[in-house]
């Protein structure tokens, strides 16, 4: 089935002086889900973001949403998407009320729905115990959501969000982007960059890989590590940890990227039964025992290193 | 495809376009937010609130008089007269701090290392005298600019004065003698006029003299008394009766005549023989009273060429000889305190950082704060973010100038009209106003505090610079004096001058107020392109 298009770029380019940071990138954002952009560092992934959302003008091409042209209507769309900054975007000496208030305020939104909004938003990312808190005061979890939540204070179709779980734990990632699904969930069509392309892998429905100023790659996670990938990625745990013996017998196979790590084998290969045969013949004969395997298709990584490599 | 386009962009609109607020409420958020930021910034708050309080409150202190104070002055001489010691004493009495060197190297090193004001080198065992020459050496630090003058001008006039004095005395001395040769001359010029009336009048007697000793005839008969009238008295006696007494008698009688006429004739000779001395000396007696005479004249003639010379001297005030002109520099204002002289340099100084490094330090922190993004992406003119952001800067300058003006009126109340001190506030506005766009424009220009703020201070330097603050104006050309004298520094330090110094009215003041209206709009409107340029930041 056709995906309803909600965002076309045609053809865009954009120069900052000599330098040409997006060349002739095309793109279509579905409106279904979420949409993930990787790209290496200085891939451009932050400036077609800016145009995305109208802070900068391309050089040439255009971009459409649900058909009407950003550059031209730019009013329209600053109250259509919401954006958030990789390093956050708030005043560190105002509260979070104040934040949010402010914000609310240069979006036109009448004081009493404003309020509300507040109230739904600070409830929302957590924030209720440290409303009247200075934004600086805030631990970096908090400071990410109030950014996040002063994207969403005009309640926007669009929330952008680049690198949004940058300088976070795993921990802090993990709650932010269960709370970016629920963004989306809420009906707010999410759009986001991250170098941690793991994460990207599982919260977005479309991948596109940014390269060199233009999108290389475009689809569902799945669908790009099938096309990318031929080898699968094998995890083996036994008992002894006595993998020396086993390594230059496996290397016989099909294989490459053999690497003990801690307690387990690593390793990428096409023929992964014909290797676990083996395996278990070998541990029968040295009285050991297999305690894990693991088959699984390569991550999205390797997908975006075969692209990067070009 | 086009009407797809259309009627989706309708629904788009209907769907998401909100009712735009009124601009004035996101100006009010806008600067709350502001002063909400700067008065959090605790820092910066008491500099901008407290900064202008403290400076204006001791440059009041400092200047709230009308004398130099404590200027330390360095003395020496290799040895002090009653001349030198008087100077000192002068100089002492006037505020001045002295300090008696022990070298001459000494009393000059000090002043050119600026341990003290000046240096004054006097010369050894100064006496008034024909020989000596009294050359004080007054030393003083000429990169001083702004005081060396001063001091070295008020120091030299201190000496005049003593110097002034000295030539008084000595005037008046010289005045009293002539005075005396005057009176005296006169005097002896009439004894002369008498000597030489009574010189004529002997010249006349010894004429008269002479012609009556001429005219004296001694001439006489001689007698043969002894024969002729003892014959007689022998005949007579012989006629007569010899014994008879009265022959007897008579001839007694004619003996004695005989005797009287003896000494008579005698007596005759010796006059006529004087007469003839007399009458031979005369004359030059006569010629050498002429002589004296001609000397007399000559004397009188002199002491009326002396009498007359001295006429001549009109002047004959001791002081007015001394110090035949006299300077007396009259200040165009009315006022005499220090605090006034300086107060529109100073005021234009102080308002010219503040808005210089407020509004430019505003702006950097609004671009470096990481909000500066999302005021980008939200519906909201530019234009209205930089009115926020102004109005900001005027409401603290405002509040500064409160404080300001409020500090003066408590120094200057009395000294300085209502009027005044209203059109010295209309006018710190104006200058704050240009100042604060001015700021605000170096702070979009650039992209760090520190270039902010050296471009800020180096603006701020400038300005100073080429203003009559620290170097005269007149030492530059013409051509770019015609450029400075639209300088905003000069513009609102002479319209201060004019109101504070010269009580000038609105109307003194407007048509300056009119050019730093119209620099303040060109300002403005570089200040919204240097903005919506601002974007640039970004772009890294």
């Amino acid at each position: 089935m056709e995906k309803e298009v909600l965002i076309q770029i045609d053809n865009i380019t954009k120069k900052f002086g000599n330098h040409i940071v997006l060349s002739g990138l095309s793109l279509t954002i579905p409106k279904e889900g979420i949409f993930g952009i990787m790209g290496l560092s200085g891939s451009g992934k932050t400036t077609l973001l800016n145009i995305l959302i109208g802070f900068w003008q391309p050089t040439s091409g255009n971009v459409y949403y649900n058909f009407v042209d950003i550059q031209k209507n730019q009013h329209l769309i600053k109250q259509i998407f919401g954006f958030a900054t990789q390093e956050g975007s708030v005043y560190p000496n105002l509260t979070v009320e104040e934040n949010l208030r402010y914000f609310g305020k240069l979006y036109n939104i009448p004081t009493r729905e404003l309020e509300k909004r507040i109230y739904e938003l600070i409830k929302q990312f957590e924030l209720l115990d440290s409303r009247n808190q200075y934004a600086k005061e805030l631990s970096t979890g908090m400071y990410r959501r109030l950014d996040i939540a002063c994207s969403l204070i005009h309640n926007p179709k669009v929330l952008i969000l680049d690198e949004p779980t940058g300088n976070l734990d795993p921990i802090l990632r993990k709650k932010v982007m269960a709370m970016i699904r629920t963004i989306q969930d809420n009906g707010t069509k999410v759009i986001i960059t991250s170098h941690l392309l793991g994460e990207l892998e599982k919260v977005c429905d479309t991948l596109a890989i940014l390269h060199k100023g233009r999108i290389w790659e475009c689809g569902s996670p799945d669908e790009l590590k099938e096309k990318y990938t031929t080898y699968e990625e094998m995890r083996i745990e036994i008992k002894s940890h006595k993998y020396e013996p086993l390594i230059p017998i496996l290397k016989r196979f099909n294989t490459r990227n053999i690497i003990q790590k801690d307690k387990e084998l690593f390793l990428y290969t096409t023929e992964p039964e014909n290797i676990l045969n083996y395996i278990l013949n070998y541990l029968r004969t040295t009285n050991d025992q297999l305690l894990n395997v693991e088959v699984n298709k390569p991550s999205i990584e390797e997908v975006f290193e075969s692209v990067t490599r070009r | 495809m086009k009407a797809l386009f259309d009627t989706q962009k309708k629904m788009n609109e209907k769907l998401y376009e909100r009712p735009t607020i009124n601009p004035l409420t996101k100006l009010y958020f806008m600067l709350e937010k502001n002063l909400k930021l700067l008065i959090r910034t605790k820092t910066t708050a008491i500099i901008f609130i407290l900064g202008p309080l403290i400076i204006t409150a001791l440059l009041a202190i400092a200047f709230n008089t009308s004398t130099l104070a404590d200027v330390n002055v360095a003395v020496y001489s290799e040895s002090y007269s009653e001349l030198s010691e008087n100077i000192i004493g002068n100089l002492s009495t006037n505020n001045y701090n002295i300090i008696r060197a022990t070298s001459e190297p000494d009393c000059i090193d000090s002043a050119r290392f600026g341990d003290l004001q000046v240096c004054i080198i006097f010369p050894e065992n100064m006496q008034v005298t024909n020989e000596g020459e009294n050359i004080i050496s007054i030393y003083v630090d000429n990169s001083r600019l702004n005081i060396a003058n001063l001091i070295a001008s008020q120091i030299t006039t201190k000496v005049s004065v003593e110097s002034a004095s000295i030539s008084e005395d000595m005037i008046s001395n010289i005045l009293i003698v002539l005075d005396t040769a005057n009176t005296k001359s006169i005097q002896t010029k009439s004894l002369v006029s008498e000597l030489l009336t009574k010189n004529t009048e002997i010249t006349n007697s010894l004429d008269e003299t002479s012609e009556s000793l001429a005219s004296i005839d001694l001439s006489h008969v001689s007698i043969d008394n002894n024969t002729t009238i003892s014959n007689y008295l022998s005949t007579l006696s012989s006629a007569c009766n010899s014994s008879s007494s009265t022959i007897s008698n008579l001839k007694t009688q004619i003996t004695a005549l005989q005797n009287n006429y003896s000494i008579v004739t005698t007596k005759l000779t010796s006059a006529e023989d004087s007469i003839k001395t007399l009458t031979t000396d005369l004359p030059a007696i006569s010629s050498d009273i002429s002589a004296q005479t001609s000397k007399l004249n000559s004397i009188e003639t002199n002491l009326v060429t002396i009498t007359d010379n001295i006429a001549t001297i009109q002047i004959t005030n001791a002081e007015n000889i001394a110090t035949p002109l006299k300077t007396e520099i009259e200040s165009s204002s009315t006022s005499n305190n220090f605090l006034i002289f300086i107060l529109p340099t100073m005021l234009t100084i102080i308002i010219m950082f503040l808005a210089l490094l407020m509004s430019s330090s505003g702006i950097i922190a609004e671009k470096e704060s990481k909000a500066y993004f999302r005021n980008f992406i939200t519906p909201t003119n530019g234009l209205l973010f930089l009115l926020g952001e102004f109005l900001s800067n005027i409401l603290i300058l405002l509040a500064q100038i409160v404080i300001i003006l409020g500090v003066l009126y408590f120094f200057l109340e009395g000294i300085i009209s209502s009027e005044s001190f209203i059109l010295t506030g209309i006018a710190l506005l104006a200058i704050g106003i240009i100042f604060t766009l001015l700021g605000m424009l170096i702070g979009y220009i650039f992209n760090t505090k520190q270039t902010v703020t050296i471009a800020a201070i180096s603006t701020g330097m400038a300005l100073l610079f080429f203003s009559n603050t620290i170097i005269p104006l007149e030492t530059l050309s013409t051509k770019i004096r015609e450029i400075l004298s639209y300088n905003p520094f000069i513009i609102g330090e002479t319209m201060l001058k004019k109101i504070l110094l010269f009580n000038s009215l609105f109307s003194g003041i407007d048509q300056m107020l009119l050019i730093l209206g119209i620099a303040s709009l060109i300002i403005f409107i570089t200040a919204i392109i240097a903005r919506s340029l601002s974007k640039r930041y970004f772009s890294a």
